[in-house]
């Protein structure tokens, strides 16, 4: 029995292809936003992508042509196939992904992630904001049960998910579908960026503050609530722009974000 | 509609059953119910007496395409929503499926395994466990199907029991944006502002520009209604600002 085969949901085969990109022949478009759904973390290392037709179908494209996708994805080694029982295609995260994501890092200017952060704070303030103002009993709880998933969740991607989920969860309380699928877009857009230093304690600190915010929308304190969720944004951009500061002052050969306090 | 405004008119609101005003946009959710209904029976047939596999689901499938063919420009999803424990081959389940914007029906697939971060545990979602619960039909909603379409939508769901003990739920999304042009018609006929709210205080649609779907109202001592649904949707008079 194998509910994991569901690698692909429906949301996360929406934020893939919420970020146009379709330059090139199909094939590479798709191998393409696959490669970067890995990379950004929204296929997790080891995940088993589903069957070739369900991920065809999601992906919007033949069966042929995802062959050609997913043969690709193996010659790069983001993808492995096994053969067999219990065989299938397996996300492989690069072993060099810390590396990636400081490449990724060194794209964007200081100002560029200042204005990142005022973006996702004017999302996600709005959005617990309208929480607050809207949430019925029913989406109180489920926010907070997503916060103790957050809390239970103990690598860096699967915190991430669960992180991502609550902020969707938020934007849904606050009966807005377009700010939930901003959520989503700047989750697909940022991606791993977020993650690069947070180690335990920054960790325990941020369910601690997702913990408060639900308490603002269960209280219905709306004003409350969009300072927690702006001073969580603001936290994460002071945490990428020192790490930013860092990518300036070290040599090309020193990954920072790694053996961090409190890193397992 | 004189526009003056009444201190008073915000504590004695009044509400009223949607039904006298609404009633051929509820008759229209009625036989969505009776479809629904159909789709049941098939679970039962599927269901009843023996072990029953994911694979075994298969068979629902014409009926619930049927239903978002049939009901195409009202339905957008479609299916069913297994009792825990109730599949051999999988603790939860649903057989799902909903109209992609190219017009093809498309299996939903959410993250079922209760160890995952972004793990959705349907049992506490409202359009399964109110039914579940109260052994009703319910309209659930308007909330935002992050899930699935990603749109404004209510969910019409049905409890199927065999043999007194509940297989899972049938079950049917409309999206506001569908209902919205069967319900204003009606709404701004009235020659006063009025808002259609579901029976736990949430806007569905309104002829006023002060209030909009998705808002919250209160509704006094109707609040936290879950009775028989959609005959528990509310129209309240609102104040005329200046």
């Amino acid at each position: 029995m194998s509910v994991r085969e569901l690698g692909l949901t429906t949301v996360t085969a929406r934020a893939l292809l919420s970020n146009v990109d379709d330059s090139t022949g199909r094939a590479d478009a798709v191998a393409h936003r696959l490669s970067q759904a890995i990379r950004l973390g929204l296929l997790l290392d080891g995940e088993q992508l589903p069957p070739e037709s369900q991920l065809a179908e999601q992906m919007g494209v033949s069966t042929v042509t995802l062959r050609e996708a997913l043969a690709g994805l193996r010659q790069q080694g983001l993808v492995v196939t096994r053969r067999g029982r219990g065989g299938g295609t397996f996300v492989r995260a690069p072993e060099d992904f810390a590396r990636e994501l400081v490449e990724k890092l060194r794209q964007f200017s200081t100002q560029e992630l200042r204005d990142l952060g005022d973006h996702r704070a004017a999302v996600s303030g709005m959005a617990a904001r309208l929480a607050a103002e809207r949430a019925l009993p029913d989406e109180v709880e489920s926010l907070a049960r997503q916060v103790e998933r957050l809390g239970a969740a103990r690598t860096t991607s699967e915190r991430r998910r669960a992180d991502t989920q609550f902020n969707i969860e938020v934007a849904a309380a606050a009966q807005s579908p377009r700010l939930t699928q901003e959520e989503l877009r700047l989750r697909a857009e940022v991606g791993d960026l977020l993650w690069l230093q947070l180690d335990d304690a920054d960790h325990e600190e941020s369910v601690t503050a997702r913990r408060e915010l639900v308490a603002a929308i269960r209280e219905r304190r709306p004003v409350d609530a969009r300072d927690h969720a702006e001073r969580h944004v603001a936290t994460d951009t002071r945490r990428l722009l020192q790490l930013r500061l860092q990518v300036y002052e070290i040599r090309p050969a020193v990954v920072p974000g790694q053996g961090g306090r409190g890193r397992r | 509609m004189t526009g003056r405004r009444t201190e008073s008119a915000r504590t004695s609101r009044k509400v009223r059953p949607a039904e006298g005003v609404l009633g051929d946009v509820l008759t229209e959710l009625e036989l969505l119910f009776t479809d629904l209904d159909g789709l049941a029976d098939k679970l039962r047939e599927v269901a009843s007496g023996k072990e029953v596999d994911r694979e075994n689901l298969v068979a629902l499938r014409p009926v619930i395409f049927n239903i978002l063919a049939t009901r195409r420009g009202l339905v957008a999803g479609s299916g069913v929503i297994m009792s825990p424990g109730l599949l051999r081959d999988a603790p939860r389940w649903l057989e799902w499926w909903w109209t992609t914007p190219a017009g093809t029906p498309e299996a939903l697939r959410i993250n079922l395994d209760p160890g995952a971060p972004d793990f959705f545990d349907y049992t506490t979602a409202d359009w399964y466990a109110t039914p579940a619960r109260t052994l009703k039909r319910w309209v659930s909603g308007p909330y935002v199907d992050y899930v699935c379409t990603n749109a404004y939508t209510i969910t019409l769901a049905t409890p199927v029991r065999s043999d007194d003990h509940l297989v899972g739920i049938a079950a049917a999304d409309v999206l506001i944006s569908s209902l919205e042009p069967r319900v204003l018609p009606v709404l701004t006929a009235i020659p006063r502002p009025v808002v259609l709210a579901s029976g736990d205080g949430r806007v569905i649609a309104s002829n006023s520009p002060y209030w909009a779907p998705g808002m919250s109202i209160a509704l006094g001592d109707r609040t936290g209604g879950k009775d028989a649904s959609p005959r528990s949707w509310v129209l309240v008079d609102v104040d005329a600002p200046d």
